[in-house]
Formats: C-alpha cells, structure tokens, sequence
C-alpha cells in the first residue's frame, strides 16, 4: 500500500510555505506535493508533460485546489477532472481567498468534494488545515482505483 | 341614402340631367305655346275667312229667300273636314239654311249669338254677318270640330316628350362619359390616401392630372406627404441615434460593473493573500523566534497581526458593501418585527453578558428586499447594541411613526449618541464619529445602510445628542 499523500495546487509561496507549516504543526506527517498552476495540476494528475513518467496509479488522496491560479483557473482545473473518468471521483478541495457565492456555487456544480475559505488570520488557519488533514487523510473512505 | 352620400358620379350625372331637362321643359314650354296660339289663331282666321268666303256666296239665296240654294252653298263647306256644321239665319235669326257634316250629332243654336267666336270645348263657332253693299241680310255660323287641334297637341306632347326622353338619357350616358376625367383625380387621391394610411408609406405621391383645382389640392397634398416623410425619417434617425446612445451608455455601464465586479474579487480575494501572508509570517517569528526577541518586539508583532485583522475586517466590509450596490432588488413582503426578533436573538447569543432591554410596540410588515432588508436591521440594531455598550440599563427600541403621507421606521437607543454638528458625515464610508478605542467599527455599517434605504427609494436620517442616544429614521417606499 503505497503512502497517502496531498496534492496542493498553489501559486503563492507565502500561502504555499504557510500551508506547509500548518500540515507540519498539525502533526500531518505525509507527503505533500506541490504545484504552482493549473496546467501543471492537470499535467501532474493525467501524468502528462513533464509528469509522464509518474506511476498513474498512485494518486493523491486529496487535491487542495486555489482557484486563482495561472494559466488555468481552478474552476476550469476541476471542471477537467470531473470530465475525465480517471479523475472524476478524485477528492478535491477548494482552499481560496474568495467568498464569492458565485465561486462557491460553481465550485459545488463541478463536484468539488469540499470548499474552504482560507482565514486571514494564521491561527484559524491552522486549526482549519489541521482539522482538513485529519478528515481526508485518516476519516474519510477513499474512492475505489477506476477500472483501466 | 341622403343626397349628401350619394358617389360624386351620381351628383354630377343627376345634376347634368336635371339641368337639362330644365332647360327642354322652359324652351319645349315656351315652344309649345308660341306654336299653340299660332295654329289656333291660324285655325280661327281660317274659319273666319271660310264663314266670309261662304257668306259671299250665300247673298244671293237670303237675298231671294232660297234656302235650297242656301243649303248647296253651305254644303260646298265639306271641303274642309274641320267643318262639321254651318247654318245660314235670315234677318230675323231664324234658321234658313243648315249644313251638317254626316255623323255629326251635336245640335245647332236655334238663334244665333252675338258675331264674333265662341271657343267652346268641343267646338269653335264663328258668327259672322252676310251683307250686301253694307246691309246686313242675315247670318252666317260656322261650326269647327276641336278634334284636329287636340290631335295636333297629342302628337306635339309626344314630340316633345320624346325629345326630352332622348335628352334625359343622352345626357345621362354623356354625364356618365365626361365625369371620368373630372373625377379620376379625386379618385386616385383618395386611393392614394388610403395606401398612405394603410401602408405606412410616405414615399408615395398623389398623381397629378392638370393644373386645375385638383392638381393644386394634389400638390397641397404631395407637400404634406413630403412633409410627413420628413418627419418620420428625422422620428427615425432620432430613434436609432437614441438606440445607439443607449447601447453605449449600456455598454458602458457593463464595462464599468465588470470592472466594479472584478475590484470587488480583488478585493476579497487578491487584497487578502498578502494579509495572509503578513498575519502568517509575523505568527511563525512569534513561535519560532519567540526567545530572540523582547516583549517590546513580541508586542510589535501582537500589533502587526492586529493591525493586519483589522484590514481584513475593511475588505470583509467593503465587498459587502459593494454586493449591497450591485445585487438587484428583489421585492416582497417582509415581517420586519420577526426579522428584528431574529436578529437580536442572534446580538444576545453572542453577547450574552449584555442585559439590553429590546422593545417593540407594534407589529410591522413592510415591503422590501429581504436579504437587503435583514443586512440594513442587522447594522441599525448591531449599531444600537454597541453604542449603549457603556450603559447601566441599555435599550433598543424599534418602530414605526405614521404622518399620514408616510410610514417612517425608526431603531431608538439610549446609547453614546453624536455630536449632530457631524451628522452629515454619518452615512459616509469610513466615516468614524468614535474612536476605535472607545467603539470598534469599521465606518461601513450606515453608509451600507443608507444604500439598501436608497435601493428601496426610501430616506435615511439620524436625530442624537451627545450621551442620549440616537434614533435612526427610514422609511421604504418600495
């Protein structure tokens, strides 16, 4: 069994070495891969590009996913994994800045498994990444390996 | 059908034979009489001479009282078949000799009249004298049928009746004939008035037939047609350059909503990750520089993550307002009563130490935007909630006033209150009117306020002293 481990799809580093460090103090010992837009999410779970030679079956437990990210917004990101069925039941995560009601309802619409507002203040933050990691990586029952 | 409606063709074709027949029945009438008296006049004197021709040739027989001779004389009368009797009378006026035409029945007078005609129905007499050398010697009488002059006037009327009957109808078919260049003009305006006003077409001209009043009527009304077309083309163009004037400004406007939408999103979203950033780091130097630095610096640190919540309370607060002026306004029926009710409730769960006092005398339902509605109610009471902070018995009141031209709504506090020197900067953005210190806010709450009360047509105003609280006042038009 190969080990559990997130996928963050970040374009900020500040936001990406605080998240970091929040997996870190919430005792979230897994691997965490990180990749800074929405191409190369895409690349990284359809194995494509510069992640061509990754073992497709080794999938992220969880993708946390920020939604202005460049070159590929993360709605669109979503949008593409739903539509593919390697990808569609693969859970993702909304970790974002926005509140918008129009964000969260297409976020909802495309399948996201989960939308959470990243707090401005660190503290709640880290509660939140904590409490997120616990729930995905330990509670929650993972979709079953798609027939290929 | 009054004379009035009848088709102009049929006014002309009457009027033409009406005139004409006029004019046969005056000259056939005057004809007729000229003609009238000139045969019986003509008749008359033909009798008189026939009486003086045949009393010239009965002298003889008076003269030798020789009724036989008499008799042949006056027999020689039926050489004129207008004749039908004559009788010669002796001095004494006693009937000598008598001549009646065969069939005739009509009697004689016994005693002749005065001389002279006697113009009778059936008859015309002559009585005239036979004289010799002066003396008379007796009388004549001569009988004239009145037949032939009553069939000479049957068969003149006939003439004459036929000659109008001819006239009538000649008239009728020349009338017929010579309206249609008099009225094709009028005809065709008409038909031209009718595809103007049917067909919306202004373009299209009345013909001209002549230069006479109809050609100037048609000209009149090729004038007015241009001069409608005129108009309508301006009414046209004034449109589409209206159409256009709107589809920009429209433009526009969607230009500067998108642009006002994408600040917004900047704003909740952009403006925050920095923040993030600031609050984030300034947390792991606490933690993981915590023993290099002295409480002065972690102090500096505390303020820094403060400082750094407070601005991120201003853009929470901006983006509200900012959806507050771009969401559309959704009207109903909304319990302002149970909506205060709630949101209180909600005040004294997360203040529950606070021991206000909330009054509500009446029961009020407005019309409005409920969510908008709810985010206004939720600033006015949160306001009074937080401004009667420092008083022993706090109270908010919410109700209502009727001046009879209008409902005015108002939230009551016995709280800090203004200076009203500054109630004009009340409802600014950003506008404070207590320090931060003394009462935390940002300065968005009433200008939020005032642009949902705005939104539903309504007016905003505060009345307050210093320390005796404040009463807001809105009314809701909508």
């Amino acid at each position: 069994m190969p080990e559990k481990y997130i996928l963050l799809v970040e374009d900020n580093p500040d936001d990406e070495a605080l998240t970091l460090r929040a997996f870190s103090k919430s005792n979230i010992g897994n691997p965490v891969e990180v990749v800074r837009d929405g191409k190369e999410a895409l690349d990284y779970l359809f194995c494509e590009g510069a992640y061509a030679v990754r073992d497709a079956k080794h999938r992220p437990t969880v993708v946390l996913l920020d939604l202005n990210l460049p070159k590929i917004g993360g709605l669109d990101v979503l949008k593409r994994l739903r539509a593919d069925p390697r990808t569609k039941r693969q859970p993702v995560i909304i970790l974002t800045s926005s509140k918008e009601e129009q964000d969260i309802i297409r976020g909802y619409d495309l399948g996201a498994n989960s939308y959470i507002r990243k707090p401005v203040d660190f503290a709640q933050f880290l509660t939140a990444v904590g409490q997120l990691g616990l729930y995905w990586l330990l509670l929650n029952e993972a979709p079953p390996e798609p027939q290929s | 059908m009054r004379l009035h409606d009848l088709p102009i063709k049929w006014k002309l074709v009457l009027t033409i034979v009406a005139v004409s027949v006029a004019v046969l029945v005056i000259e056939g009438g005057a004809l007729f009489l000229y003609d009238y008296r000139s045969v019986a006049e003509w008749l008359e004197r033909d009798l008189e001479t026939t009486a003086g021709i045949a009393a010239a040739n009965s002298t003889a027989a008076l003269y030798f009282e020789d009724p036989k001779t008499g008799a042949e004389t006056l027999a020689a009368l039926a050489a004129k078949p207008a004749i039908d009797a004559a009788c010669l009378y002796d001095p004494q006026g006693r009937a000598f000799a008598i001549y009646m035409r065969e069939g005739t029945q009509a009697a004689l007078p016994e005693h002749p009249g005065a001389d002279g005609f006697d113009r009778g129905e059936e008859h015309l007499i002559f009585t005239g004298p036979v004289a010799v050398k002066g003396e008379r010697i007796g009388t004549i009488l001569v009988r004239s049928d009145r037949s032939p002059l009553r069939e000479w006037l049957a068969t003149y009327g006939l003439v004459v009746g036929g000659i109008v009957l001819l006239a009538v109808l000649l008239a009728v078919g020349l009338a017929s004939l010579l309206q249609r260049p008099f009225l094709a003009p009028v005809l065709d305006l008409a038909q031209t008035a009718r595809r103007v006003s049917q067909e919306k077409d202004y373009a299209l001209r009345g013909v001209k037939h002549g230069e006479d009043e109809f050609g100037f009527l048609i000209d009149r009304f090729n004038e007015m047609l241009a001069q409608i077309q005129e108009r309508d083309n301006a009414l046209v163009r004034a449109r589409e350059e209206l159409e256009d004037r709107v589809a920009t400004r429209t433009r526009d406007l969607q230009e500067s909503n998108r642009e006002l939408e994408a600040f917004s999103y900047s704003v909740a979203h952009d403006l925050r990750s920095p923040l993030r950033g600031i609050d984030g780091f300034s947390l792991v130097l606490m933690e993981d520089y915590g023993d290099k630095l002295d409480a002065q610096g972690l102090e500096h640190l505390k303020r820094i993550r403060t400082a750094t919540q407070r601005m991120a309370e201003l853009l929470d607060d901006m983006l509200k307002l900012s959806k507050v002026t771009r969401s559309s306004l959704n009207v109903t029926t909304v319990g302002l009563s149970e909506m205060a009710r709630s949101v209180v409730a909600d005040l004294r769960r997360l203040h529950p130490e606070r021991p206000v006092e909330f009054e509500m005398l009446s029961e009020l339902t407005v019309k409005g935007d409920e969510g908008l509605l709810r985010i206004a109610l939720e600033n006015l009471i949160g306001n009074a909630w937080k401004f009667t902070s420092k008083r022993e018995r706090p109270r908010v009141e919410l109700g209502k006033v009727n001046t009879g031209t209008e409902t005015i709504y108002f939230v009551r506090d016995n709280g800090a209150g203004f200076d009203p020197a500054y109630s004009n900067k009340l409802f600014g953005v950003f506008q404070r009117l207590h320090t931060a210190s003394e009462f935390p806010g940002t300065g968005v709450g009433l200008a939020t306020v005032q642009r949902i009360v705005h939104k539903h047509g309504g007016r905003i105003w505060a009345e307050s002293e210093q320390d005796r609280g404040a009463t807001f006042y809105f009314t809701l038009p909508a």
